[in-house]
């Protein structure tokens, strides 16, 4: 396969987590995390396989390497990020946490969708 | 300002997206019906995750603006990939598109493809990729009228087998997938252990960071697309890669570093899999003539590995994922070709490979030949699996 077709399956995994993660926080912020179940729920077993065992999972694996890569929220137990969002408490740095993947994972698809086309819209 | 930019934007945004549903061509031949759904299944959802932003209330807070703002922005991103991709792809269909829809789809039939066949478009800027997503692949807009490149059709279409999620066929190869993933981490992990006692250079531990994320992030998936293509083709898709090393390789022996992360594995790497997989399908005689001429290849390539060359790719480790990936691919109940394997296609592309070395110089009309025979079969009614199985005699 030539570059364009890896950064668009990369790109597909990146939107995925980015669109999960950043649901969950406007849903705690906007309504106190009543509307967003399912997506608190995928969240929560995913940062638990991140956790645990990053190659137990695609999506796992993919945030392990993109927190590698950026060193973002570096020391984060992201075990204890699921526990948080399951009880629907997003106090004591957990939101700031969540934030800070989200962050990371957008950085790397927006580069992902320039490598798209080749250059970067200016 | 966020809200008051959203309310700006958002409705142009969705016009456009209603826009690219009236482009959708009408009266294309059943092949096109898939990614037609699927450009107005992304389109839709798109709309409405714009039309959600625009109703959403003032934030309170800037962690909502924050989010928002990158929902807004993955968006118009997809609309972006959807409108240059997929719209583009149905705007400017062609009588090649027909050609090479038919052929991909006479392939997936023979090797019991596990999923929906891809739609295929000749309107690649560069060799042969494929959007998982969307599930449309390109090629470059001659390549059915030849055949050498062809076997890459077999490695693109193993990238959707692996993008998709909790399908129970398809997770049998994601589940090897994920063991080799963790026999990565756990080797990469030896590897530092190994290191810290030693107070080697850090240098040498930053290599060993760079490679287990590469090996992850990029090369694994390109490793099993390479091998689901040659356990269902066989040697046709080692002679390939020869071929794009022959006509575009650069360092066979490519190691990554900060600055050059290399998005793909090392060719070598890449043919000594490739090699393993051909010997434990049966094919040992095709595989010792493939590696001799590869031997001189990189001859002629004037390269040598680096000194770490044998630590970021260990042959045991390629063995170990070589086994893998074949349980993988059985487990689909994919056709494994092996040297029995009589099916029109596959005969077609390793018969031409065969013809290539057994006769250079005349190979050029032999090809021209073989071409519209393979035109003809594609216009055929395809038999049906069972038929195709029960004929052939294949497993």
């Amino acid at each position: 396969m030539s570059e364009p077709g890896l950064y668009t399956h990369l790109y597909a995994q990146l939107r995925y987590c980015g669109e999960l993660i950043d649901r969950v926080i406007v849903d705690f912020e906007t309504t106190g995390g009543s509307a967003a179940r399912k997506q608190r729920e995928d969240l929560s077993q995913l940062l638990r396989a991140l956790q645990t065992s990053p190659a137990s999972d695609l999506d796992a694996t993919l945030l392990a390497n993109v927190l590698r890569e950026t060193k973002a929220a570096s020391g984060a137990n992201w075990a204890e990020v699921a526990d948080a969002i399951d009880q629907g408490d997003m106090s004591g740095g957990v939101l700031d946490r969540l934030e800070e993947l989200a962050r990371a994972l957008e950085t790397q698809r927006a580069d992902m969708h320039a490598r798209i086309h080749g250059a970067y819209a200016r | 300002m966020l809200a008051d930019y959203l309310q700006g934007t958002v409705p142009q945004l969705v016009e456009r997206a209603r826009l690219l549903k009236g482009k959708i061509p009408r009266g294309l031949p059943r092949d096109y019906e898939a990614l037609i759904k699927t450009c107005h299944d992304e389109l839709d959802n798109i709309i409405a995750r714009l039309r959600e932003l625009q109703a959403a209330a003032p934030p309170a807070s800037l962690a909502v603006r924050h989010a928002e703002l990158r929902q807004f922005k993955r968006a118009v991103a997809d609309l972006d990939i959807v409108e240059t991709r997929a719209i583009a792809a149905l705007h400017r269909v062609h009588d090649d598109d027909h050609h090479a829809n038919r052929l991909l789809y006479r392939i997936c039939q023979e090797i019991a493809y596990p999923a929906l066949p891809p739609t295929v478009s000749t309107l690649s800027s560069g060799y042969f990729y494929i959007d998982p997503r969307l599930n449309l692949l390109f090629i470059p807009p001659a390549e059915g009228s030849f055949l050498l490149h062809l076997p890459d059709l077999y490695h693109e279409l193993a990238h959707p087998l692996l993008a998709q999620k909790d399908h129970p066929v398809l997770d049998r190869l994601s589940q090897r997938f994920l063991e080799v993933t963790a026999e990565i981490h756990d080797y990469f992990a030896d590897q530092r252990a190994k290191e810290t006692p030693r107070r080697g250079p850090q240098g040498f531990k930053d290599q060993i960071d760079i490679w287990e994320i590469v090996w992850t992030k990029w090369w694994l998936v390109e490793f099993f697309c390479d091998l689901y293509a040659v356990f269902t083709l066989g040697p046709a898709f080692a002679w390939s890669h020869f071929h794009l090393f022959m006509k575009m390789g650069k360092d066979p022996y490519e190691m990554p570093t900060p600055f050059r992360p290399a998005t793909h594995p090392a060719d070598d790497a890449r043919m000594r899999a490739l090699l393993a997989a051909l010997r434990s399908s049966g094919f040992d005689q095709e595989a010792g003539a493939i590696a001799a001429r590869w031997t001189d290849a990189l001859m002629l390539a004037n390269a040598a590995p680096s000194p770490n060359y044998p630590f970021c790719y260990p042959d045991e480790f390629i063995r170990q994922m070589v086994a893998k990936a074949r349980e993988g691919v059985a487990e689909m109940g994919c056709r494994m070709a092996g040297p029995g394997t009589v099916e029109p296609i596959h005969l077609l592309l390793n018969e031409a490979w065969a013809r290539f070395w057994s006769g250079p110089s005349g190979y050029h009309q032999w090809e021209k030949a073989a071409v519209a025979q393979l035109r003809t079969l594609c216009n055929s009614d395809p038999p049906s699996r069972a038929v195709a199985v029960m004929a052939t005699g294949a497993v």
